[in-house]
């Protein structure tokens, strides 16, 4: 397993954390944790919500370094509405995808970031990217929590499509997936995701499955917990659950 | 670029980098490992048993230093041999897991290797201890190895009290298969023993034959 940093003055706050993105039959559903912490050892906030909003209904999931995951959101928030004012129509996910994906590949020395791009448009339904800077570049979405990484998940709704999820590792390469994980609490659940995601579940089982995968990661990594945010996009709209964290569900150990 | 390969076995440790998992049910206990041996980014052994008996009914699973996982089994089965002599009976799971927890705790600079031990004594039934650097806990079940890290949320999620002996292989097996898909140093075959009051059961799954999920 690999070792965080736990020089708080350099790394600064940092989201350890836990985010996934999981396309189900007519939408995706994206979520994470809400902690941040300074090196791992002190809780800086119990709730910060992960989830941001880089469009009408594109959503990013943080992690890795604050800081620069609000830098690089406020960016491609920027650039997103440019280039939907310019195409006067709802900007594709695959298009979210590579916003995220130019910023990562061109700042990849100063940026460690990763995204995970969900949403659904006109052209390709429900899609979920993510963007990660390691030098893992298999076609498996492994995600790798380096120092100051991030992730970024993008929803994009657009009407008429099914939902569509990319990922786009640190370094820059784009992948497209129909369900991913990220961030230091993603390495506990790679077993359970394996096991337990079905192509085209329905909109309950898929919010159930993401619900349990957070909480199995937070029950496990010290650097991801709180509540867990969840945002469903479908072709009608964004819905956002939060499942406080004594709502959670238990296991057998709990 | 990738560096030249070829002479790093040479002169890296041999490590098990491993998916151990040990699970107990009403009446016995089933371990599973899988078999893969490496040494640096080099596989040395792709069909090591890395399930060792301690005993007639009492077994431990291998993961860390290959060296020093072996030379920690060997030499507590000698120890629980002269012991099972002096009292006349088999030994219980627990001494075997005091012996290894003993050594592993003394030598915890020295050494670097878990054992999860496993078995079915006539006093308690199944019982599977931890011995992670050199504490002694009595878990329902044990996950170790690199390959554990994977397989936690699963494995908290999947495994309930109570599981009758087939269900057990199953989860064990299912728990192999997931770990062996993400973790580089596991890999190979699976290896499971099912051991129970009647008696010791060792059975080998091939790659071909382990259960496959969506994305296979």
């Amino acid at each position: 397993m690999e070792k965080r940093s736990v020089d708080s003055r350099v790394r600064g706050v940092s989201t350890g954390t836990t985010i996934l993105a999981a396309t189900f039959d007519g939408g995706v559903v994206i979520g994470s944790d809400s902690r941040a912490s300074i090196g791992g050892e002190y809780v800086s906030s119990k709730t910060i919500n992960k989830v941001v909003q880089v469009h009408d209904q594109i959503f990013c999931c943080m992690a890795g370094s604050l800081a620069d995951a609000q830098a690089v959101t406020k960016a491609a928030k920027f650039h997103l509405s440019f280039h939907s004012v310019q195409m006067e129509t709802p900007p594709l996910v695959i298009a979210a995808a590579s916003v995220l994906q130019e910023l990562c590949y061109n700042n990849k020395e100063e940026l460690q970031a990763g995204f995970i791009t969900a949403g659904w448009d006109r052209k390709k339904g429900p899609q979920v990217g993510a963007g990660r800077g390691d030098s893992h570049t298999g076609s498996r979405d492994t995600a790798v929590q380096s120092n100051s990484t991030y992730w970024r998940v993008a929803a994009v709704l657009i009407p008429c499509v099914p939902p569509q999820v990319y990922v786009v590792p640190l370094g820059g390469m784009l992948v497209g997936q129909p369900v991913t994980i990220g961030g230091s609490g993603s390495t506990y659940i790679y077993g359970y995701v394996d096991a337990k995601y079905k192509p085209n579940m329905s909109r309950e089982e898929c919010l159930q499955f993401a619900t349990n995968a957070l909480a199995l990661a937070m029950g496990r990594d010290n650097v991801s917990g709180g509540v867990a945010h969840l945002v469903v996009i479908t072709e009608t709209g964004v819905e956002h659950v939060v499942v406080p964290g004594n709502k959670l569900p238990k296991f057998h150990n709990e | 670029m990738l560096q030249e390969t070829g002479t790093e076995w040479l002169s890296q440790e041999v490590k098990t980098g491993t998916t151990i998992i040990a699970v107990e049910f009403d009446g016995g206990v089933v371990l599973g490992s899988d078999s893969r041996v490496s040494a640096g980014a080099s596989v040395v052994n792709r069909v090591m048993n890395k399930l060792s008996p301690l005993h007639d009914k009492i077994y431990c699973a291998l993961s860390g230093s290959a060296a020093d996982a072996q030379t920690i089994a060997e030499v507590v089965h000698y120890q629980l041999d002269v012991h099972s002599i002096e009292i006349d009976e088999d030994p219980q799971v627990r001494s075997a897991a005091t012996l290894v927890r003993n050594i592993s705790y003394k030598y915890k600079e020295e050494l670097s290797a878990h054992l999860i031990v496993a078995g079915w004594d006539r006093r308690d039934g199944g019982q599977v201890f931890a011995t992670l650097s050199g504490l002694l806990t009595r878990q329902p079940f044990a996950v170790g190895g690199s390959g554990s890290s994977h397989v936690y949320g699963f494995v908290d999620a999947e495994f309930r009290g109570g599981m009758s002996k087939e269900e057990c292989q199953q989860f064990v097996v299912n728990t192999l298969s997931l770990a062996i898909n993400r973790d580089g140093s596991s890999g190979g075959v699976a290896y499971i023993v099912s051991i129970d009051e009647h008696g010791t059961e060792e059975k080998v799954v091939l790659g071909n034959d382990l259960p496959t999920f969506f994305d296979q």
